[in-house]
């Protein structure tokens, strides 16, 4: 398949289920920084030191990509659009209790949180604090969309990408930790 | 792909038929295996020699044979040898997929030579209500111009270079089928499916953002001929 098009040189782009908006509304945004966000993850995987654990976060990283790819799709689709049905399901409740689950196992490695901390320390750590605070901002824009249009169908979305930037604060400390690295907190 | 990973993924099938449409282009059936399911738009990718091509199914789901639409390009790596198989070859192939389906309601297919193949899968499987601009060089490469002639609202095969001596059924315009969506077709809001080769569907993405907004497009562009 062909990677460029050309359709887009006016800054004009075609949704999943059809319409053309420019690439600067807000649901193109939106799912612009999912994508974003996405990659991040790659750079994370890219950096993962070696300890015991790495493949089980390997794993969980690349199941959140996929995931990933199915609310960019959900994103990317009108709202009450019928080709909604055309896309891969995708279980909002379900994977964020996954994403409860890891969360809660990863936090048991970890010493209770004192104060805020810096982001950074492991080279993986640290993209794992950028992916959070690109997460953040995804579910600002989704929720922009959802605000703005009545009956938009991402309120799975909008729980999964809230507990996902939590995932990854608490992977970027759990990282830190199977590495030895020290945190550095903040004293305002 | 190796051996395991061909039969973990694809179908084997044997050539049934092999009718040529034209000179360059040419309609592969092959029988349709157990289990296979797809939508008419979707296409498979067909293994052979190691190489991998798309092509679109251009049977209904209904039929029991899978017949593909290909365009036979001498220095084709791939249209070569499967315009080289005869009867009861076998051919490799995936599962089919894609997501150029047609949508309920009044549609505009524009497409460039065998880009009409999905709109050939659309009409073999009931669909009707569609306007179809089909853009080729020469009125031999109007194929499939009967089946759309009965079935389509309206068919108009697109010239370019225009053939002084056409005398085909049917509605011809002289001109590329972007020249009809700039100077024929009424402005409105409509749902269109461009499919062919990049520079047609570029143009007519253009014409579209700036004389039919508010309409929904759908497409699928293809390499030119000296990639296949």
């Amino acid at each position: 398949m062909k990677i460029y098009t050309g359709t887009g040189d006016k800054g004009r782009t075609s949704l999943f289920s059809g319409e053309r908006l420019k690439k600067n509304a807000d649901r193109v945004s939106a799912y612009g920084t999912i994508d974003e966000l996405c990659s991040f993850i790659g750079v994370v995987i890219a950096a993962l030191p070696q300890f015991d654990d790495r493949q089980g976060v390997v794993s969980t990283l690349e199941e959140i990509q996929a995931s990933l790819f199915k609310v960019g799709a959900i994103l990317a689709t009108s709202a009450k659009s019928a080709d909604a049905e055309l896309l891969q399901p995708f279980a909002g409740k379900e994977a964020t209790a996954w994403l409860e689950r890891r969360i809660d196992a990863m936090e048991g490695e970890l010493e209770e949180l004192r104060s805020f901390i810096l982001p950074g320390g492991h080279p993986a750590a640290a993209w794992a604090q950028v992916s959070r605070a690109v997460c953040r901002r995804a579910e600002r824009e989704v929720l922009t969309c959802l605000e703005a249009e009545d009956g938009y169908n991402s309120e799975a979305v909008l729980g999964y990408v809230n507990r996902l930037s939590d995932y990854f604060f608490v992977l970027g400390r759990y990282l830190n930790t199977m590495t030895g690295t020290a945190e550095k907190s903040w004293h305002g | 792909m190796d051996e395991k990973e061909l039969s973990s993924t694809t179908y084997q099938s044997a050539v049934i038929d092999k009718r040529w449409l034209s000179n360059r282009v040419f309609e592969l059936a092959l029988i349709k295996p157990a289990g296979f399911d797809f939508l008419p738009g979707q296409k498979v990718n067909v293994y052979i020699a190691g190489m991998a091509r798309e092509y679109t199914i251009v049977s209904a789901p209904g039929e029991e044979y899978l017949a593909l639409c290909i365009r036979h390009l001498v220095e084709g790596k791939v249209s070569s040898r499967l315009a080289a198989l005869q009867l009861g070859d076998v051919v490799a192939f995936s599962t089919a997929y894609g997501y150029f389906l047609h949508r309920p309601g009044s549609s505009i297919f524009v497409a460039t030579g065998t880009g009409v193949a999905p709109c050939v899968a659309f009409a073999r499987s009931g669909i009707r209500d569609f306007i179809l601009l089909h853009g080729v060089a020469a009125t031999s490469e109007l194929y499939y111009r009967h089946l759309f002639l009965k079935t389509a609202r309206h068919y108009v095969g697109c010239l370019s270079p225009v053939d002084e001596d056409a005398n085909v059924e049917g509605n011809i315009f002289a001109g590329r089928v972007t020249d009809y969506l700039r100077q024929e077709l009424a402005p409105g809001q409509y749902t269109f499916y461009l499919c062919g080769n990049g520079e047609m569907v570029a143009d007519a993405m253009k014409i579209i953002d700036s004389r039919f907004e508010r309409s929904r497009v759908f497409m699928e562009s293809f390499f030119n001929d000296n990639d296949r």
